[in-house]
């Protein structure tokens, strides 16, 4: 079986300026997928290529083996989508919006009432499928998008940034209907500033910055082969800076950012004893030390050091 | 789980149709239309009478007194359902929404073009109706020549709308785009019209120009051009002034408003198909 997506040397230039470079990625059937990178490096385009927004400059996209740069009718049949904040017609309902949108997909009534009342139940917009849109808020928008996006009950779901707009609740429940997705196999290509979100919902992710791809693999594998811990200190008071100079030149320690004055960040490179090592030589160093973690196993810092790399 | 072969082509453009005939209703902008195309004709007819005017002996005479403003209102009527509804999708960013769906924008849009020709067809029918009903009720006679002009505005209707979509397709903005089709087919090229007709040259090729003819084809037989001089008495200082009523060849001005509609559609159909939702 095919993978649900694959891109092939996708590249696009926006009047020279190249906002995808001949990015290659895989994503199988039933994986949920998180699509990470900083702003501007090419999340958004990428998803805009998948659903015929705009045509890229060279490559290839397809979902299963159906080119959507070629013929995107054909390949979107089995994909929803929810690109940006989408902005609705307003003097519609979600009742016609749902109709709308099922219809051109080629669904009966029957099954637009049957799904329409299902995914507006799920998203939790049941008590407002009469109303008009022009009163919706932007949370109440964006839960709507993903109902539209759910109506035809497709294999692939493209999202990017869907939680964007919800409040903490919302947040909440749409992760949970992403859950449920996960479980009924459907493969979810999913874009997020949130990294813990990723990180909790997401299989594998991809990181991308100025529109190539920088690693792709399963969010296990990730943190299995990260040989490097960063670790957390909290301190008394702030530390004079030859002292901070001094932990710096200590053995093993890559990197060390005072995140605020009486917080320091290091990223340390050697195992757990190691680390049991380092902490005695701070401690010796007279620095008052009231709290201590290591974050070993967090996506952001992987990430950073990504993006850190990226830079370099 | 949608099937490609369940996804009928003529059925999506007809789902199209609907909605964005539903968005005219909900604007209110149907409505509007069809108060305007009610209300100029019963002006026309009711002013005349209030103050005591008798109507023409002649039904031709009488039915041009309201055909000649079915231009104005065409021009309206393309305002308001075609000038806007192409770059909307782009500007309002609903475009997001209705792009990623399996549905081609050739499909999306004829479906809007058959929306905004039907919405201006209510509108142009509701006028012509009441003509017919006025005609009927003080001459006991409705014309063939009514439903030939009849015809002859729809089909200026359809250029005009193939060229409103083509400005829909160049613009960025949706006010933009309104007033310059409004300004392009009610000013501007009246204005161009005029100018060339006071130099002696006939605009033969203007898409505005040629909506006389939907006047011109109620009169039998169909007109040609004549000069007409005005008397010393209104020019005064010279030797009186002649200036030629031009009339559009039939033939020619309906295979013209053809060629527009055609190269309307073609050009703002792949401008549309290109745009790209950055």
């Amino acid at each position: 079986m095919p993978a649900a997506i694959t891109i092939e040397k996708l590249t696009k230039s926006y009047k020279g300026l190249l906002a995808l470079d001949n990015l290659d990625l895989k994503v199988e059937s039933g994986t949920v997928y998180g699509y990470l990178g900083p702003n501007g490096a090419g999340k958004t385009t990428t998803i805009k290529i998948l659903t015929s927004l705009i045509k890229p400059t060279s490559g290839k996209a397809y979902f299963f083996d159906q080119d959507v740069t070629k013929e995107p009718e054909t390949a979107l049949i089995n994909v929803g989508a929810v690109v940006e904040t989408p902005e609705f017609y307003n003097y519609m309902t979600p009742n016609e919006i749902l109709s709308y949108f099922g219809k051109l997909r080629g669904l009966k009534n029957p099954e637009i009432e049957d799904n329409s009342s299902r995914c507006l139940k799920l998203v939790g917009l049941d008590n407002w499928k009469k109303k008009r849109i022009a009163t919706f808020s932007r949370g109440m928008k964006q839960r709507l998008a993903l109902a539209q996006a759910l109506l035809h009950d497709p294999q692939i779901l493209i999202l990017d940034e869907p939680t964007i707009g919800l409040d903490p609740r919302g947040m909440v429940e749409v992760r949970e209907i992403f859950r449920s997705l996960k479980k009924e196999g459907k493969t979810i290509f999913m874009s997020s500033h949130l990294i813990r979100e990723v990180q909790e919902i997401c299989d594998s992710v991809a990181l991308i910055d100025k529109g190539r791809l920088i690693l792709s693999n399963t969010v296990e594998s990730l943190f299995e082969k990260s040989d490097s811990v960063d670790i957390e200190m909290k301190l008394v008071k702030p530390p004079p800076p030859e002292q901070i100079a001094l932990v710096k030149r200590m053995g093993g320690i890559e990197s060390l950012t005072q995140v605020d004055p009486t917080t320091l960040r290091i990223s340390y490179k050697g195992s757990f004893d190691d680390v049991v090592l380092l902490l005695k030589r701070i401690v010796n160093q007279d620095l008052k030390i009231y709290s201590f973690k290591t974050i070993q196993g967090d996506l952001e810092a992987v990430y950073m050091k990504m993006i850190r790399e990226s830079v370099r | 789980m949608p099937e490609s072969n369940k996804i009928s082509r003529p059925r999506q453009l007809l789902t199209v149709t609907r909605y964005e005939l539903l968005k005219y209703l909900r604007s209110r902008r149907l409505l509007a239309a069809i108060i305007l195309a009610t209300v100029v004709p019963l002006l026309i007819l009711l002013i005349p009478l209030l103050v005591g005017l008798e109507n023409p002996a002649n039904i031709s005479d009488f039915l041009i007194q309201f055909v000649s403003f079915m231009d104005i209102l065409i021009v309206i009527g393309v305002t308001l359902f075609g000038a806007d509804t192409l770059v909307s999708e782009f500007q309002h960013k609903t475009a997001y929404l209705l792009f990623p769906n399996p549905v081609t924008r050739a499909g999306i849009f004829f479906g809007k073009y058959l929306a905004s020709a039907i919405a201006t067809f209510i509108m142009i029918l509701v006028f012509y109706g009441i003509i017919g009903i006025a005609s009927f009720g003080f001459y006991l006679d409705v014309p063939i020549q009514l439903f030939y002009s009849l015809s002859v505005a729809g089909l200026y209707a359809l250029s005009l709308l193939a060229l409103a979509f083509f400005i829909s397709s160049i613009m960025r903005g949706s006010t933009g785009s309104t007033v310059l089709t409004f300004l392009l087919f009610f000013l501007i090229l009246p204005i161009f019209d005029f100018g060339l007709t006071l130099a002696q040259v006939k605009p033969w090729f203007s898409a505005t120009f040629v909506s006389s003819m939907m006047w011109n084809i109620l009169i039998t037989p169909y007109p040609s051009d004549f000069v007409f001089n005005i008397p010393v008495f209104l020019a005064p200082g010279s030797e009186g002034l002649s200036i030629t009523n031009y009339v559009p060849e039939l033939n020619l001005s309906i295979g013209l408003l053809l060629l527009y509609m055609l190269f309307g559609l073609a050009v703002s159909l792949r401008l549309f198909s290109r745009k790209e939702m950055v």
